[in-house]
């Protein structure tokens, strides 16, 4: 085949994502956008003028400035966990061969295959007032009072960090395992200790995926629903959690709009400060 | 710079010894080189030199010193990667003054010793440059400077030159040769290329199974090889199958599959037992004006000239086949198809074999 011709046949294979994408995604999206500048009126609905106020409350009204650093700090802390906890997991993973390494992704994957709904209330039936947690410590009279591990940062970190542990884990898997062969090794010979060597030769080398690992888990858990919701409560709220009810309780859709462009337009910014330091950081070596 | 003596090592893979019991003494100085074919244990007996593989059994000494259990990073050895395993993150410069900075080399000092290592391959103009923009026998060559930099004890060097081009190859073995003799440096080269073993080496190492078949300067292993194993694998040879007939003092008959008979030197195999037989290429010496002399007659049926060598196939009466290696230069090397010649074979160039492979 010609080489124009292998692009046309290129081209055809991803038209009918393409396509989809234009319709279910693309599209809706250039619809809200004039409707996230709409005013809405209680009773009334959305009306014909046009406002900038939607998105300047995000920054004046104090209650959503606090879901929004509230969100950011829920993000940064699940991925920084599931970095900690996933990152020795995945040197195992990506160092064990044959029947173990099936095995071993098998284990890891496994909790994906369970409803979010049913893990969300097997935290709650842990965490709550009269979970098991706080019973237990109760009954050993370590605490007094019920400890507060729900519809609060700890809850959401909780059940988050469960629920994106192992998608981080699958990628620093595939990282590691792609670092050039016998690097580490080299690194030995010239006189450095494994620690050294981790940190001057398997960290920079496994910067891009670590990086994909962090941006997947920071902007699944900035955009996660179900969990926050179960374990937050409908006082304490997120983003996700806020938009949901701005659009399917107060029908305040235009409010609702702004706050999802707002939070998309904030996880790109952190994305792309993220990407700029790890560059910079791997530069620095 | 001190002696490296191995004494029975050994690594044991589940039940499968890959080096089996391997004695060695490798002087001050001295360039040996491990030959054998792939999986013959040569890369795994590196690997235990430079403490990335656990040796399951003997010792390894260094001037005197135990380091079969010392780890990698404490023995002051240099590895040279077949996969050349440079930072693909760090310049060239920065590359070769990994080691220097393990050893708390700053400053100046730093930078006029990654200097030398660099001059020393000839790429310090390259310094600033990453690996990847290097071509691959920049790399190697980046690869050796860092393993020379900080002034190993020894420097092991792991096939560095198999994945580079021919012409590359013989450049490098060159540079390589130099620079050992410029610096000194006691070195283990392992290879499968008999011909980069015998031209860069003070002795030769040649293993199979995991088992050192033979130590030599690289004309004794040549010359004189102490078994079937090395005298088939270094040079070209013949193969050939046979029984072994009758046994005397003098050394064994073994009737070749066409009926031919053939006299080896040295054999402790029973009669009536099949054999392998290895006769070099250029052992099998062709002798014109047919009558005189107790060789084998034979007809030359095909002749090929690749230079400096011709290569000449003789067909036996007993229909058995056999090339021979003769200079261009020579009468016999002159000699034409259809040619009437004695076939004659020293005995101690005729090896036999336990398995009739």
């Amino acid at each position: 085949m010609t080489r124009s011709g292998e692009r046309r046949a290129g081209w055809l294979l991803v038209a009918p994502l393409c396509l989809l994408l234009l319709a279910v995604f693309v599209a809706p999206v250039a619809l809200m956008l004039p409707t996230s500048f709409r005013t809405y009126q209680p009773g009334l609905g959305i009306t014909s003028g046009w406002t900038a106020h939607n998105y300047t409350q995000i920054v004046t009204d104090g209650y959503l400035l606090e879901v929004l650093g509230r969100t950011f700090v829920l993000g940064v802390s699940v991925t920084a966990i599931c970095l900690v906890l996933g990152f020795p997991l995945a040197v195992v993973l990506a160092r064990a061969s044959g029947a173990a390494r099936g095995i071993l992704t098998l284990l890891v994957v496994f909790p994906l295959t369970l409803n979010v709904v049913v893990r969300s209330f097997g935290w709650i039936s842990l965490l709550s007032n009269r979970g098991l947690i706080n019973q237990a410590l109760m009954a050993l009279g370590i605490v007094d009072v019920p400890l507060r591990m729900m519809f609060n940062l700890t809850g959401l970190i909780v059940g988050l960090t469960h629920v994106l542990l192992p998608v981080m884990v699958v990628l620093l898997a595939a990282a590691l395992r792609a670092l050039p062969r016998d690097v580490e090794a080299a690194a030995a010979t010239l006189g450095t200790r494994p620690w050294k060597t981790f940190f001057l030769v398997t960290l920079p080398l496994a910067a891009p995926g670590i990086f994909a690992g962090c941006v997947l888990v920071f902007v699944l858990t900035i955009s996660a629903l179900v969990t926050p919701r179960l374990l937050g409560g409908p006082a304490y709220k997120v983003m996700a959690t806020a938009i949901f009810d701005e659009f399917l309780s107060s029908l305040d859709w235009p409010t609702g709009a702004a706050l999802a462009f707002a939070l998309t337009l904030f996880a790109l910014a952190v994305v792309a400060l993220a990407g700029l330091l790890t560059r910079r950081w791997v530069a620095a070596r | 710079m001190a002696d490296l003596i191995l004494r029975g090592l050994t690594k044991r893979y589940g039940g499968q010894a890959a080096v089996a019991d391997v004695d060695l003494v490798v002087a001050s100085g001295e360039f040996v080189s491990l030959l054998g074919p792939s999986g013959c244990g040569k890369s795994t007996l590196l690997r235990m030199l430079a403490g990335l593989v656990e040796a399951s059994a003997g010792t390894i000494l260094l001037a005197g010193q135990d380091i079969t259990r010392l780890p990698a990073h404490r023995r002051g050895l240099g590895l040279v990667f077949q996969s050349y395993a440079l930072f693909p993150h760090l310049t060239v410069a920065d590359n070769v003054a990994f080691g220097l900075r393990r050893q708390g080399v700053r400053g100046a000092e730093l930078r006029r010793r990654t200097e030398e290592a660099l001059a020393l391959v000839r790429l310090d103009h390259l310094a600033a440059r990453m690996p990847r923009q290097l071509s691959g026998g920049q790399q190697q060559r980046v690869a050796l400077a860092r393993a020379v930099a900080p002034r190993p004890r020894v420097l092991l060097l792991d096939e560095p030159l198999s994945n580079l081009d021919a012409l590359l190859r013989d450049e490098m073995q060159i540079e390589i040769k130099r620079l050992q003799r410029e610096l000194g440096t006691t070195s283990v080269f392992v290879t499968h290329d008999q011909a980069e073993a015998l031209s860069m080496s003070d002795r030769v190492c040649v293993l199979d199974h995991g088992r050192v078949q033979q130590v030599g300067t690289p004309e004794e292993v040549y010359q004189r090889p102490a078994n079937g194993f090395v005298a088939g694998f270094i040079g070209r040879s013949n193969r050939l199958r046979g029984r072994v007939e009758a046994v005397d003092v003098a050394g064994v008959s073994v009737v070749l599959d066409g009926g031919a008979v053939l006299r080896s030197g040295r054999t402790e195999i029973a009669p009536g037992r099949l054999v392998g037989i290895v006769i070099r290429n250029d052992a099998v010496r062709l002798l014109c004006g047919a009558s005189q002399g107790s060789g084998l007659p034979g007809k030359i049926v095909m002749r090929s000239f690749s230079g400096a060598q011709v290569q000449l196939v003789v067909r036996l009466e007993s229909g058995t086949e056999l090339v021979s290696d003769a200079p261009a230069t020579t009468a016999e090397g002159a000699l034409g198809i259809g040619t009437e010649v004695q076939v004659a074979i020293a005995p101690e160039a005729v090896f036999v074999t336990e398995a009739a492979a």
